[in-house]
């Protein structure tokens, strides 16, 4: 009966060691003597598979535990994506945040972030932050940053025990750099750590980067609604109506750039009916050349009157400009008065000539001063001539003649005078026109960087 | 006593963390597969605080929220898990009476802040 039991133990255990052996012929004692033996490899074999499985265990969980740190770092990157850039919100306001959230991940005693030219610095823990590590920080900005991860870093009296430094570059360039000081439970930063650092670090340049982008668009915005501004001046400028005299029909192009070049003109006619008009061209372009052009026309309209003569004018205006102007501008001002008997004088302060054109001579009446502005004491020769009924005068300024086309050739003061003849017989404001288409097709597609203005005056006697 | 936990999701891998990391913060950490399961283990363990995915086989989240209330279970903090982008999810989970909602990938740390705060430890 014992035995019959034995047996069957004999052949479980024989079964689990996975080996053949016969009892049937053996004593009790002998069998007694092999189960014993059976049972202690057993015993051994039970131990061993103990053991690895302890071992698996350990190896299942540091498994576990690295992708639980793997779940922490993509939490941190997908919070840290979450700071979308925004237009109106500063980088320096979000950096904080930022960092504590890699941190979070990373663990380092310290984690902070300085601007490429020092303005900015922040800290998590300042106390550990002394004048040798700012120093040493600044110097690093200053060579070429790239990447840093150290062990045992002396700086100045302080250790420390593990460093990893991380630039933030963007597409507008480098805006300063991320530092992790002494990670915890580590000697060492790991590849993660810096994954995850660089991570942030883009994600800093992206809001860096937008900052950057919106300031130049709202620079360009300035610009633009400076050029605007300085158009609506200027047009603010030039006569609403011209005068309707019975001796003189009068049109005009004015024709202004994109950006604002300093061109007006002005036409007035006194009570006794004397024709004024004048042509000019302030220096400098936008703003600043509107302002100057209104504050001239300003002083030149308080002056005119029949008794005026264009000498003391220029000289007046030639004084308020000393007086008013930045010294880098100055004025070209050409300036005539035409009465009804057909007397014109002429004055021309740096100017193109004025052009009379009769119906068989040309005559041009050049400069005869400098340009306002240039000089203390000026004398104007004053040209005075009798008019024929018909002729035509034609004041203008270089935007006309230097009008370049897509070769860079200029328009020219030849080509303008001939179409003027070829035209003297038609309508003033016809005149007017041929010149413009004939400007047009000579310009073609190339830009007109200047302002260009005409006035073209007819005498006609009564 | 150890708080005991459960966690109710689909994912075997996001079982593992959150046991890995609740365990090593000293709470007992108790497991279901997808809400049935969920629902059954809670009814039968009363743990202290349930984890509770939304997207699951067999019945969703929100459903398991609904059966908690018309059992009057409700007593139990649950703090659901929703993906990322799915703030609607969270507003409605909140709506049916989940005690607090976190976003996957959360931070490891945070479940066990989380936990540590629901349990009363």
């Amino acid at each position: 009966m014992i035995r019959r039991d034995f047996k069957k133990i004999h052949e479980k255990v024989i079964q689990l060691l996975g080996i053949e052996e016969s009892i049937s012929q053996i004593s009790d004692e002998e069998l007694a003597s092999i189960m014993g033996e059976r049972l202690e490899i057993l015993v051994n074999e039970l131990e061993s598979y103990k053991q690895q499985l302890e071992a698996s265990a350990i190896l299942l969980e540091s498994h576990v535990e690295e992708l639980s740190k793997a779940y922490e770092e993509l939490a941190a990157i997908f919070e840290i994506f979450q700071f979308a850039p925004q237009p109106d919100v500063d980088p320096r306001s979000l950096i904080p945040k930022l960092l504590e959230i890699a941190n979070n991940s990373i663990e380092a005693e310290v984690v902070g972030f300085v601007e490429k030219d020092c303005q900015f610095k922040f800290f998590s823990n300042s106390n550990v932050i002394n004048e040798d590590l700012i120093k040493f920080l600044q110097r690093y900005i200053h060579g070429v940053p790239g990447v840093l991860i150290k062990e045992n870093v002396e700086i100045g009296s302080t250790h420390i025990n593990s460093l990893m430094i991380i630039p933030v570059t963007g597409s507008k360039g480098f805006q300063g750099t991320i530092v992790f000081i002494n990670k915890k439970h580590s000697p060492i930063f790991t590849s993660s750590d810096r994954k995850l650092a660089e991570a942030l670090a883009q994600r800093i340049a992206t809001l860096y980067d937008t900052k950057a982008y919106v300031e130049e668009l709202l620079a360009q915005e300035r610009l633009l609604e400076e050029m605007r501004i300085a158009k609506r001046i200027q047009h603010t400028l030039i006569p609403k109506s011209l005068p309707r005299l019975k001796y003189a029909r009068i049109a005009h192009i004015f024709e202004t750039a994109r950006i604002v070049g300093g061109d007006f003109f002005d036409v007035w006619s006194s009570p006794k009916e004397t024709l004024f008009f004048a042509v000019a061209d302030v220096s400098g372009k936008g703003v600043p050349a509107a302002i100057m052009m209104s504050f001239f026309k300003g002083a030149l309209r308080s002056k005119l009157s029949d008794e005026i003569k264009l000498n003391d004018l220029i000289r007046f205006l030639n004084n308020i400009a000393l007086e008013n102007m930045p010294s880098e501008m100055f004025v070209t001002f050409l300036s005539a008065f035409l009465t009804s008997s057909g007397r014109l004088m002429v004055g021309n302060a740096g100017h193109n000539p004025l052009l009379i054109v009769q119906r068989n001579h040309v005559e041009y009446i050049p400069a005869s001063a400098p340009p306002l502005r240039v000089l203390e004491n000026i004398t104007l020769e004053e040209f005075e001539l009798e008019l024929s009924s018909g002729d035509l005068i034609v004041s203008f300024t270089d935007g006309i003649t230097e009008a370049r086309n897509e070769r860079k050739e200029e328009y020219g003061l030849d080509r303008l005078e001939y179409i003027v003849r070829k035209n003297f017989d038609l309508e003033e404001t016809e005149i007017v026109k041929k010149i413009e288409s004939d400007l047009k097709s000579f310009i073609g597609n190339a830009p007109q960087h200047d302002d260009a203005t005409l006035l073209l005056v007819r005498y006609v006697r009564r | 006593m150890a708080k005991k936990i459960l966690v109710v999701d689909d994912s075997e891998v996001l079982r593992k963390i959150m046991e890995f990391n609740l365990k090593r913060a000293g709470f007992e950490v108790i497991q279901a597969t997808n809400g049935l399961e969920g629902l059954e283990v809670i009814e039968k363990e009363k743990p202290d605080l349930v984890f509770l995915d939304i997207m699951m086989p067999k019945m969703d989240g929100f459903t398991v929220l609904k059966h908690l209330k018309e059992r009057n279970m409700l007593n139990i903090p649950i703090v659901v898990v929703t993906a990322k982008g799915g703030e609607d999810d969270a507003e409605q989970a909140t709506k049916l009476g989940a005690t607090a909602v976190i976003t996957k990938p959360f931070s490891p740390k945070k479940l066990i802040e989380i936990a540590t705060e629901l349990t009363g430890r």
